[in-house]
């Protein structure tokens, strides 16, 4: 198996959630990283990320500004465009100004047989995991209601022990990258991260274990800087591309989709609802829009620079993205207290310019070598 | 009788009362530059939030949100956005936080020069905006001053479940620890009682105002209402604006009673979404030159709210909680629907404010409900609340004249009376 079979994946996941249907499985599209996946699978649903293309976004301009977030905008567009008729139910979050519009934005232009939409606290102490559990209690009996069965303590351990595995295994694909010369590229990571997104979690971890099995080798690779790059979503797989074609060694990454949803893993105790709650609102590393007043998300930024000896970091985010601009300046400073630079890039993946990225990336490595 | 004796004419224009507005803000800046003199610690609040609570421990409360609007009035917001941006922070965020920050980064303001005096303590609400907890994060850090957040998790669309008005409550009770932390004080819960009567009492007063405005012709429009509501942000819970709003009341009541309007020729009622343009008021002005008066708005509501004072927090969260700028598009459009019913509008105007994503992000999908569903003239420009750069007044008249039009022709037939707007442009 090579790495470009997760990547294939990927681009054809229409069709993959398509004959998942035919084989009688539910699927339910989610947006936030923070979405508690494992309920949905206790309930024998496939949870999968809605996820926007890279085509111009125009039948969400009729329902949305120019000047908000792309991803979203890009997602809303593939749904009135028909690309997401499969799916049998939604799930909104609370936990950006965004993502807690679209949901009525959908209702009332998409058809979906199912939604919800979660609340969520910012702060991580006991008062708030305790309310997010309830929540979560709230979530499990529509599911439970949906499905028409118990979501058992013993169903839950389960989806838990998958998922953790899952973790597990692209923790392992990580830590490839503590070598000097580590066997894939950071763009070949992503697309191996993007199609866990989008398959059932055992497919993918059984993947996993394939290519973890039977890695590649690559030659030497020459003195690049070992890059870590930052972001919210990206669909455009080009601009990391891009990167690595400028001489960047993409080692570490800070995607919500890529180290900060899988570094840490749920927790086995008593009561497996709490645990769930627990983990995605104060184990998993927060994007800034989860993020509590400890910074913690910047920490974790820290702690990948200095274990995985990053020279540089480049911030990919998509437009308009208010929690990444306030966390811009604060980031920027805090790696210049430890000698590492940074280069901030906004991008609209439906309106890539291939030319300038490369630009700015480039002269950013110039100043790293 | 005696000429001395006879009433004096109510004319239409602004309100007789808005001139007390000045005195009003003068006092509040003064007790703001004293505070510190005083002993009373001063406080940086995010505006929709229980200042309430500040107000019982005698905490002078500053709003960043209302002081970067004054330095959009003063036409010093554009150099300190500018000045923002130097320092890092993207041009696409909330112009209050540009304009604010880049006022503290300068050193400078429109108080004689002087800007906002620094925080001692910081309070926020994350049941509104994402920028408030991200904003209040960052200053916390530039300020190394204490923040409390006041967490809120609800959902949308929805009633406000029992589980997340207990949270809010939970949250509002860390509040008060906080402050009786940092103040030395023990919170004073019959004081709080008592605020909260006032506050109460501001707020109806408010509400009747608003809809004294559903009176043909509307006694008192937008560019009076934007300015009006400054006691409502900054002093609910005040006997001040108890006072103030009973004699802007008593005047409506008069010029109702007169059928006196804010436009001496009212032809059009619209409805203006959401957010005015602070640094270029005169925009309203030159719609109520053309007989066109903003008969209602949902901005100044966000700043009012019921209490119950035998129940404080409860009241407070329900009152925070139920804020309607969190609503669903629906159930927006249902608000806006009511009012286009019941205050008589003809069209309604959305300024898409590219710096607040939060009020914006559902305008047009409202925006296309209420096309579908009532067919009313509308207009939607791009602007900014704050920041005047990029500002194309040509544009923006130009959309107004043809919506003007549209309701005209939608009025009665055609154009009947051909007028440009801005036509006095300064």
């Amino acid at each position: 198996m090579t790495v470009s079979e997760f990547y294939k994946k990927y681009r054809n996941r229409h069709q993959l959630a398509k004959r998942l249907k035919q084989s009688g499985k539910k699927i339910f599209g989610y947006f936030c990283l923070c979405t508690p996946q494992e309920l949905i699978y206790a309930a024998d649903i496939v949870p999968v990320r809605i996820r926007g293309s890279m085509d111009e976004p125009t039948l969400a301009n009729a329902f949305l500004p120019g000047f908000v977030c792309c991803y979203q905008r890009s997602c809303l567009h593939e749904a009135l465009a028909g690309n997401y008729g499969y799916l049998d139910g939604v799930i909104f979050s609370q936990r950006c100004d965004i993502n807690r519009d679209i949901g009525g934005i959908w209702a009332e232009n998409v058809k979906i047989p199912y939604s919800w939409q979660f609340a969520m606290p910012r702060k991580h102490n006991e008062s708030a995991i305790d309310m997010f559990a309830q929540e979560l209690g709230l979530f499990k009996s529509s599911l439970e209601q949906y499905c028409g069965h118990e979501l058992s303590d013993e169903s839950l351990r389960q989806a838990i022990d998958v998922y953790n595995k899952n973790r597990s295994l692209r923790r392992q694909v990580y830590q490839l990258f503590l070598e000097d010369v580590p066997p894939l590229l950071g763009s070949q990571v992503f697309e191996i991260m993007m199609s866990g997104l989008i398959m059932p979690k055992e497919e993918h971890s059984k993947m996993l274990s394939t290519l973890l099995g039977d890695l590649p080798s690559r030659g030497k690779t020459g003195n690049n800087p070992r890059l870590l790059v930052t972001g919210n979503t990206l669909e455009n797989i080009e601009v990391l591309r891009t990167v690595e074609r400028c001489g960047g060694e993409i080692v570490i990454d800070d995607f919500c989709f890529g180290t900060r949803d899988c570094w840490r893993q749920v927790d086995h105790n008593s009561d497996p609802l709490r645990s769930i709650a627990e983990y995605y609102l104060s184990k998993r590393i927060p994007g800034p829009c989860t993020d509590s007043l400890q910074r913690k998300r910047i920490g974790h930024i820290l702690e990948l620079v200095e274990d995985y000896r990053v020279q540089g970091v480049i911030q990919i985010s998509q437009h308009y993205c208010d929690n990444y601009l306030f966390e811009t300046p604060v980031l920027h400073g805090r790696l210049k207290e430890q000698g590492v630079p940074m280069l901030n890039m906004e991008i609209d993946d439906t309106e890539v310019t291939l030319a300038r990225i490369e630009a700015n990336v480039q002269a950013f490595i110039e100043m790293l070598k | 009788m005696s000429s001395s004796n006879q009433e004096k004419p109510i004319a239409p224009g602004p309100l007789e009362a808005a001139a007390k507005m000045k005195a009003i803000s003068k006092q509040y800046d003064e007790e703001m530059f004293r505070a510190k003199e005083t002993g009373r610690p001063i406080a940086y609040l995010t505006s929709v939030a229980p200042v309430e609570i500040l107000q019982a421990f005698d905490i002078l409360v500053a709003m960043p949100e209302n002081y970067a609007a004054l330095c959009a009035s003063r036409k010093m917001a554009g150099e300190f956005c500018d000045i923002s941006e130097q320092y890092g922070y993207s041009g696409d965020i909330c112009s209050y936080v540009l304009s604010s920050f880049g006022s503290e980064f300068a050193n400078r303001g429109p108080y004689d020069g002087e800007s906002l005096p620094d925080p001692d303590l910081l309070v926020c609400t994350d049941h509104a905006c994402n920028t408030f907890v991200k904003w209040w994060q960052n200053l916390s850090e530039h300020y190394r001053c204490p923040l409390f957040t006041v967490d809120a998790a609800y959902t949308v669309g929805g009633t406000l479940k029992e589980e997340y008005r207990e949270y809010f409550v939970t949250e509002l009770k860390g509040l008060v620890s906080f402050l009786e932390e940092h103040t030395a004080k023990k919170l004073d819960m019959d004081r709080l009682r008592d605020i909260l009567v006032l506050s109460d009492k501001a707020s109806r007063l408010w509400l009747e105002i608003g809809d004294y405005r559903k009176t043909v012709p509307a006694p008192v429009g937008g560019l009076d209402i934007f300015t009006l509501m400054l006691p409502l942000v900054l002093l609910r819970g005040t006997q001040t604006a108890v006072d103030f709003y009973q004699e802007v009341l008593k005047e409506v009541k008069e010029r109702v009673a007169k059928k006196i309007g804010a436009v001496p020729d009212e032809r059009f009622r619209i409805i203006w979404d959401t957010f005015p343009l602070f640094h270029r008021m005169r925009l309203l002005k030159y719609l109520e030159d053309v007989g066109v008066v903003v008969a209602t708005d949902l901005y100044g509501d966000a700043f009012s709210g019921r209490f119950d004072p035998a129940d404080p927090l409860g009241s407070l969260a329900e009152r925070y909680m139920n804020y309607y700028a969190c609503s669903s598009s629906r159930g927006k459009a249902e608000i806006y629907k009511k009012r286009v019913r019941d205050w008589h509008i003809d069209g309604i105007i959305y300024h898409s404010n590219r710096a607040c994503r939060f009020y914006s992000a559902q305008q047009t999908a409202v925006a296309h409900i209420l096309e579908d569903e009532l067919g009313l003239p509308s207009v939607m420009f791009e602007g900014n609340m704050t920041d005047p750069r990029g500002y194309s007044e040509d544009q923006v008249l130009s959309r107004l004249q043809a919506f003007i039009e549209m309701m005209e022709v939608r009025k009665y037939g055609t154009v009947k009376k051909k007028i440009e707007i801005g036509f006095d442009r300064k």
